[in-house]
């Protein structure tokens, strides 16, 4: 499960931002709901704090699942847009960050989508759009750049439930929650992932197509 | 195997990683940047999302009639009572004059004052149109320029709505209308 807003206010990493300087924190330990708060009371700077405290892990997974970084920022930015529009229909009692995720979530399987239905319009060589959608930032290493290529092989339902628990790392209850499959389905496939992943990396055909 | 087996009987917890897989997880586990782009372009967006969201409840007020000001609004067709025109099957004519909006849309009581539920079309001398089909009867409307509102100012017929604040009035003649 995602950790209690008070833990992911406190571990929360700093914003990283490039390009610029570096985002302002609006108030170091303050809880989500107490920005939440906040922002409902009109401030609209706890919001951005809001934003800089989740952007990073929500363009990871995006990145991850979608892996193409524009199409991440896309779904990260209606993901963010979506949660500010419905902040007052927000259960206080739930961590944020689990309710921001389902969003999240819905947003990269609706890109997936959008994108299948394009992909049958546009006859591309896929592989090579894909590469070249992700900057070089993002694969820093060898073994990203393999993982990253093996991820792409997955089925969607794969890819995404090993992404929410090795990556993100949820409890199986949690993903089922977020995701609306049964906690017995989501361990089979992350079991189906990890095996597939396995069988990719070792054998050095995380980049085949 | 199914994916509706039930796993937990199978396994209490995850199966051993290899240790290749261990670390390109590890490799997934870093954080991706924020571009200071990125995040000014949300921040942008949530905040007309905001302004949208006043909209919609009808905070507007003073914010809109300062608007109304600032554009220019006209009608396309000859009516200062902002009965904009009425073709066939009551197909009813709005046009606004704004050349630097970015986007603007028609709200009113007939389609629930949704920003989103009836966009104009931007023509190359700057003004923006739409056809709308409205049943007879009064109908109280306005425009909302880049998530503002905007009453027409050439509209001399006006009304306060349910919540107090005034809009323009088109009227369509007709059965069952005024």
């Amino acid at each position: 499960m995602f950790s209690s807003s008070t833990d992911a206010a406190l571990s929360a990493p700093a914003p990283v931002v490039t390009g610029g300087t570096r985002a302002k924190v609006h108030a170091v330990g303050m809880t989500d709901e107490e920005l939440v708060r906040l922002t409902l009371n009109g401030d609209a700077r706890a919001f951005t704090t809001l934003v800089d405290r989740h952007a990073p892990l929500c363009l990871r997974y995006a990145t991850r699942m979608l892996g193409s970084r524009q199409d991440a920022e896309d779904a990260a930015q209606e993901t963010f847009i979506r949660v500010h529009k419905s902040l007052s229909q927000y259960d206080v009692r739930l961590p944020f960050r689990s309710w921001l995720f389902t969003i999240l979530i819905n947003r990269c399987r609706t890109t997936l989508t959008r994108r299948m239905r394009r992909d049958r319009r546009i006859v591309s060589d896929d592989a090579e759009m894909m590469l070249a959608s992700v900057p070089s930032t993002a694969m820093a290493t060898d073994v990203r750049e393999d993982v990253v290529r093996a991820l792409r092989q997955l089925v969607p339902e794969q890819r995404e439930a090993f992404l929410l628990r090795h990556v993100e790392q949820l409890e199986y209850d949690e993903i089922a929650r977020l995701t609306g499959a049964r906690p017995s389905a989501v361990r089979m496939r992350v079991k189906r992932a990890c095996d597939r992943l396995q069988e990719l990396l070792e054998d050095g055909e995380g980049e085949a197509a | 195997m199914s994916d509706r087996e039930t796993f937990n009987d199978i396994f209490d917890e995850d199966p051993p990683l290899s240790p290749a897989l261990a670390s390109a997880i590890e490799s997934l586990r870093v954080d991706e940047p924020v571009s200071a782009e990125w995040r000014q372009s949300l921040i942008a967006g949530v905040e007309s999302a905001r302004r949208t969201q006043r909209f919609q409840r009808r905070l507007i007020g003073a914010a809109g009639l300062a608007a109304a000001a600032a554009v220019c609004a006209v009608l396309a067709r000859p009516s200062n009572r902002g009965v904009i025109s009425v073709g066939n099957a009551n197909t009813v004519h709005f046009e606004i004059e704004a050349p630097a909006a970015r986007s603007v849309s028609l709200v009113g009581d007939f389609d629930g004052w949704n920003p989103g539920a009836m966009p104009l079309r931007k023509r190359g001398n700057g003004a923006w149109v739409v056809d709308v089909h409205l049943p007879p009867g009064r109908h109280a409307f306005a425009f909302s320029v880049d998530g503002r509102l905007t009453i027409d100012p050439t509209a001399a017929l006006s009304a306060d709505d349910n919540f107090g604040v005034p809009s323009s009035v088109v009227v369509v003649k007709g059965e069952g209308g005024e």
